[in-house]
């Protein structure tokens, strides 16, 4: 006998383990691949590495086993990613200013930032996309703060990224002085000090390595874990921050690309 | 993707009614129509890491509860790299735990310690959602899940009126069986520690 009618609708999608993933190669080192999606990869000694060097700067498809490493290459689109061309570039440095609000403030920006990334989305592009919308919306004006790991730190814990980057607010404290919190949506709860960030990023919970060069990094010493820039919200990638050693620097947003990466990154419905 | 979905479970629903036949009693559509929903809503609930560093991924996902008129529609939507089975719960507390309730110190937030802020589980979301009994859970790394229930069918297997969901915690399971966890790591109901560790964690809210 039938109680009640019941409805039960169950439908599972348990996606493969070997996983297909794309980006753009940055950098091919002696045991790591980076995209500019942040994601690494895993080499096995020297298949593979010839092919990926010549194509660097090339957008690619790879196939990566449960150990995040390069099983084999899928394809190589030797036309490179679509790159906007970026309106508000100069070759001086533009002084910038972060808007200081309070701890109460900052709890109230991070409760408004869009909730609805997609799945699969970059760090990057959240990022760019939530600085532009309190810019737009609430006329505050933030920073970024990305960290880069080290390929030590990278090889040492299996590390899937090689950069990580979240809007940074200045907030005034109690004691009357200006400090920062991370709002990364995705990974803390509450806007958060750039410490307790990292720690969540960094197990080893080292400090990272401030500098102002990306280069710094990128000839990426064995002894820090890792390294850290903040600089103003107009910066969308670790490409652009090594811009600045060439004189070039973004002043602005372009509406055009925030478009762009909003589509990427963000679903307009529900799951 | 939606389209198909609707369409599916319209072709479920039409299943369900001619499996019964048709022939419900006035009474039984009464106490449907007492327990109902409140209009359709939607909540979110963003699934933040717990216990993260026990490999190099940093999980996270999304859980979304759906009312869309008699029905209550679940899906999680999550990343991570353990191909394990991922239990995952709702819970009838309001807060996800935080270290503060790693009261042991061992670094891990433990199943039992984790309930001192989500409180007992609500229901399982699992393959079954009409009955409180723990179905068949999701194994995999990242995965898609999806199911759904009659509200009225929820709330007869919960005893009750109403069900409001905001603030109500979604808490998901499971590590790697190489994860090397200490053995001060509880779990409340007898499985593999890895299975029983929590790994993400969030709250539902009302989407606007």
């Amino acid at each position: 006998m039938l109680k009640t009618l019941w409805i039960s609708f169950f439908f599972i999608a348990n996606l493969a383990m070997a996983e297909v993933i794309s980006g753009r190669i940055v950098d091919v080192e002696s045991s790591l691949l980076k995209l500019d999606t942040g994601r690494v990869v895993f080499l096995k000694g020297d298949t593979f590495k010839a092919e990926l060097e010549a194509a660097r700067g090339a957008t690619v498809e790879l196939n990566v086993g449960s150990t995040n490493s390069l099983e084999s290459v899928f394809k190589i689109n030797q036309v490179a990613a679509e790159n906007f061309t970026p309106s508000l570039v100069i070759a001086e440095k533009p002084a910038f200013e972060p808007t200081v609000i309070s701890q109460a403030a900052a709890k109230v920006m991070f409760n408004r930032l869009n909730p609805k990334f997609k799945r699969i989305s970059e760090c990057s592009d959240r990022a760019h996309v939530w600085s532009y919308d309190e810019f737009k919306n609430n006329g505050i004006k933030t920073q970024k703060v990305f960290t880069f790991f080290t390929a030590s730190y990278i090889t040492r814990n299996r590390f899937k990224w090689w950069f990580h980057v979240a809007p940074l607010v200045s907030v005034a404290e109690s004691d009357g002085s200006v400090g920062q919190r991370v709002l990364d949506y995705r990974y803390t709860d509450r806007p958060v000090p750039i410490k307790t960030w990292t720690d969540l990023l960094v197990y080893s919970k080292r400090a990272c390595k401030m500098t102002d060069k990306f280069s710094e990094y990128d000839v990426n010493p064995q002894t820090e874990d890792c390294y850290m820039m903040i600089d103003s919200m107009y910066y969308h990638s670790p490409e652009e921050l090594a811009d600045m050693e060439n004189q070039i620097y973004r002043s602005g947003f372009n509406d055009f690309e925030v478009s762009g990466i909003r589509g990427r990154a963000f679903r307009k419905g529900n799951l | 993707m939606r389209l198909i979905f609707l369409l599916i479970l319209l072709s479920v629903l039409s299943c369900g009614n001619s499996s019964s036949g048709g022939s419900h009693s006035s009474i039984e559509k009464q106490q449907e129509e007492q327990i109902t929903p409140s209009g359709d809503k939607t909540y979110l609930a963003t699934l933040r890491p717990l216990n993260n560093t026990v490999s190099g991924f940093i999980p996270s996902g999304q859980t979304e509860v759906r009312y869309i008129g008699q029905i209550i529609q679940v899906k999680t939507q999550l990343e991570d790299d353990a191909s394990v089975v991922h239990i995952q719960n709702l819970h009838n507390g309001s807060a996800c735990p935080t270290m503060s309730d790693d009261t042991n110190g061992d670094g891990y937030i433990d199943e039992v310690e984790m309930l001192e802020s989500t409180q007992d589980i609500l229901f399982p979301m699992d393959s079954n959602l009409s009955s409180l009994t723990e179905g068949n859970f999701l194994r995999g790394g990242p995965f898609i899940y999806s199911n759904s229930v009659k509200y009225s069918v929820l709330m007869n297997e919960l005893q009750k009126d109403s069900l409001n969901l905001e603030g109500r915690v979604v808490v998901v399971h499971g590590v790697y069986a190489s994860a090397n966890l200490p053995s001060t790591v509880a779990t409340t109901n007898g499985r593999a520690i890895n299975l029983s560790l929590p790994m993400a964690c969030g709250v539902l809210h009302l989407s606007p």
